[in-house]
């Protein structure tokens, strides 16, 4: 029952991917000449096929056309339910890195996105600048001053109100800023995640607590013994992929907050000469 | 009249840490109220020099005339559970209440038989109690298990995934009583412990209240001119939210265009990848590294505003000092104790989000006598809280000790 559930999973998935691959090329198509720029269709594509590709499964369809071809397919089926204990939990090891890893790399194209938007709006603001010198004053992009805190605060001589009030007032004033993304913050927590998934292991313990139980765990060490010559390799190899992807996550971040220091550095400079802009005018 | 014994992981000149000062101060103001004192800890120096477990030879020595015994580390079995309980089996609780990594984390830590012999030996002492800290240590969990009519818990709780692991859940409930850090910190040991009132007392903690620092000073030495000025102290690590204060003071200064300045103060190298620091927020963000204590109650009064964004406190040593020294804070609301310090005191806000922290940032950062106020009240509750004296005289009393 559970086999066949799997086998339905699998088919929906390859309908899926099918569909996704066929709207994908639609959308290149209709997007030929719009504004978005290459690199941003192929982030597009990119996070897609990550979407479509991330999950690994043991369980894919086994069906033959001849009499022939249906007798091993059934072969097939029981040498795969027979080995249920062994294979399905690698590729879920598999599965819980493949997760982390795509929505880090989604996290990362969201991030590369963000620091687009930064980057366009800062030159929209310095076009706006240079537009209006000399034609009024400029506007500072909606969160360049801070936003008014009412008659809350103290000014020089006055009492300060009990802190219990400020308290309130921050709260108040707080919902007229706008959000910040800091989509970087969230990123250390995947960072983490591929951390504790990146090693997939092909050796759990296989204990039992019955007699029946325990002459069961026999048995399935005993074929793990045996099929470690091919199993073992290619657990391996995935990991040493695991590793190396997590490896490269770190560095990616690094690259990151370096370019959002610059950015966040580059915006401060606006405003103190949007600043200097208005004092002139 | 009785001993108090204290048990923890480090002590010693060179030890840093909030557990190993407190343990510092404690000691010696109990001293100073005239009862009986001793520590027992470790050979090894602290949890910032992890491989040094024989940093301090074993055996007898005194600190600021505080009798200090060290003994030496060692491991546990592989379920993690000392080797000492081979010799006294009666003493362990059935190990099958629980989960093996729980075991395991107590065998990890530093902890050792010859301690735990120690205890052994003085467990039927009437003449004798001990307070073992912090709560997550081996010498804590095993030791009052060993002598739990005689053990008292410095716990230094705070809320985090280890408070709720049925080890320690069965630690608080076999020692004598818990003393707790701060009002919030007695609360996470009711709710998590479901302990009774009489069983925990709000000792508080103190501070050294005499330092008074020069803002200018340091000023002047980093070159920092009048710009306004945030300060960092602790470890500068994912641990104490520092990525969340360095993003959000980034944003802060992009929005707003402020010549904001933020000093960061803290033992040992600035790992750039725990604490997400890259090289291009040194405009602003300026690692002063480990400072001594003058030049640290320097900084402190040169802060226009103390932040301690961390959301794991039981205490906050660094949020004392800073107001000492007149500092008004901006505190996380999502650390119960910190938040709490702030609403009582009326030293400090509180932020839970970005919008929270520019907003606080606008208000402090526009009025001078807004800060000086807020300063002053964080001062005077410290100058009344955190006097060593009566801390001590609250520790001696709840434990039996005057």
């Amino acid at each position: 029952m559970a086999e066949q559930h799997d086998e339905d999973v699998a088919v929906i998935l390859e309908a899926l991917r099918s569909e996704v691959r066929a709207r994908r090329a639609a959308r290149g198509m209709s997007e030929d000449g719009t504004a978005l720029s290459a690199i941003e269709l192929e982030l597009k594509h990119a996070a897609e096929q990550l979407e479509i590709a991330r999950v690994v499964s043991a369980h894919w369809p086994l069906e033959g056309g001849s009499l022939y071809e249906r007798a091993w397919a059934l072969v097939h089926k029981v040498v795969r339910r027979g080995l249920k204990w062994y294979i399905p939990p690698i590729v879920e090891q598999q599965n819980a890195f493949n997760d982390a890893a795509a929505r880090a790399i989604r996290l990362l194209i969201e991030a590369h996105a963000e620091l687009r938007d930064q980057l366009a709006e800062l030159r929209r603001q310095v076009e706006q600048l240079q537009e209006s010198d000399g034609q009024g004053p400029a506007t500072d992009g909606g969160n360049g001053s801070p936003p008014s805190l009412g008659d809350g605060g103290a000014s020089a001589g006055e009492a300060a109100p009990p802190t219990a009030e400020l308290q309130q007032l921050v709260e108040r004033s707080a919902r007229a800023e706008p959000p910040a993304a800091l989509p970087d913050l969230g990123l250390r927590q995947i960072e983490r995640e591929l951390d504790e998934h990146k090693t997939v292991s092909a050796h759990w313990d296989l204990g039992g607590g019955s007699p029946l139980a325990t002459a069961r765990a026999f048995v399935q060490r005993v074929i793990r013994q045996y099929l470690r010559w091919m199993i073992n390799p290619i657990v391996e190899q995935q990991n040493a992929f695991n590793e190396a992807l997590a490896a490269a996550v770190p560095h990616l971040l690094a690259a990151d907050g370096e370019l959002r220091a610059r950015v966040a550095s580059l915006r401060q400079m606006r405003h103190a000469a949007l600043s200097v802009h208005k004092e002139r005018q | 009249m009785l001993m108090i014994t204290f048990v923890l992981p480090w002590f010693g000149p060179d030890s840093a840490g909030g557990a190993e000062s407190q343990a510092r101060g404690l000691a010696r103001a109990l001293l100073e109220a005239g009862a009986p004192v001793r520590v027992w800890a470790s050979t090894g120096r602290d949890s910032f020099h992890p491989g040094e477990d024989s940093h301090y030879p074993a055996g007898h020595s005194e600190l600021e005339g505080v009798p200090v015994w060290r003994y030496r580390p060692s491991p546990a079995d592989e379920r993690g559970v000392p080797r000492f309980f081979a010799a006294h089996p009666e003493l362990l609780p059935d190990l099958g209440r629980f989960t093996v990594h729980e075991l395991r984390l107590l065998g990890s830590l530093l902890g050792g038989d010859e301690l735990y012999e120690a205890i052994y030996r003085e467990r039927e002492n009437p003449a004798n109690c001990f307070i073992f800290m912090p709560y997550p240590f081996p010498g804590s969990f095993w030791g009052t298990l060993i002598a739990p009519e005689r053990s008292y818990l410095l716990a230094c709780l705070h809320d985090e995934p280890y408070a709720r692991y049925g080890t320690y859940a069965f630690m608080f409930s076999r020692c004598r009583g818990v003393l707790a850090n701060s009002h919030s910190e007695a609360e996470l040991v009711r709710r998590l412990y479901e302990l009774p009132d009489e069983r925990i007392c709000v000792a508080g903690e103190g501070i050294d209240l005499t330092p008074k620092g020069d803002g200018a000073v340091l000023r002047r030495r980093h070159g920092l001119g009048d710009e306004p000025l945030l300060l960092y102290v602790g470890r500068r690590d994912e641990s104490k939210n520092l990525p969340m204060l360095l993003a959000y003071s980034r944003e802060y200064r992009a929005r707003r265009g402020t010549a904001l300045r933020l000093a960061l103060i803290g033992p040992g190298e600035l790992d750039m990848g725990q604490a997400m620091y890259s090289p291009g927020l040194a405009e602003f963000a300026i690692d002063l590294g480990f400072l001594d204590e003058r030049a640290k109650h320097d900084a402190y009064a040169a802060a226009d505003i103390f932040v301690q964004p961390s959301l794991h406190e039981s205490f906050s040593i660094v949020l004392m000092e800073a107001w000492l020294q007149g500092a008004p804070a901006l505190v996380h609301t999502g650390c119960a104790v910190t938040a709490d310090h702030a609403r009582r005191s009326g030293g400090g806000l509180a932020f839970g989000s970005f919008g929270e922290f520019a907003a606080a940032l606008d208000l402090l950062l526009s009025s001078l006598e807004l800060r000086r106020t807020l300063g002053e009240r964080g001062r005077a509750f410290v100058l009344e809280t955190c006097d060593w004296a009566v801390v001590a005289r609250r520790t001696a009393a709840f434990v039996g000790a005057l």
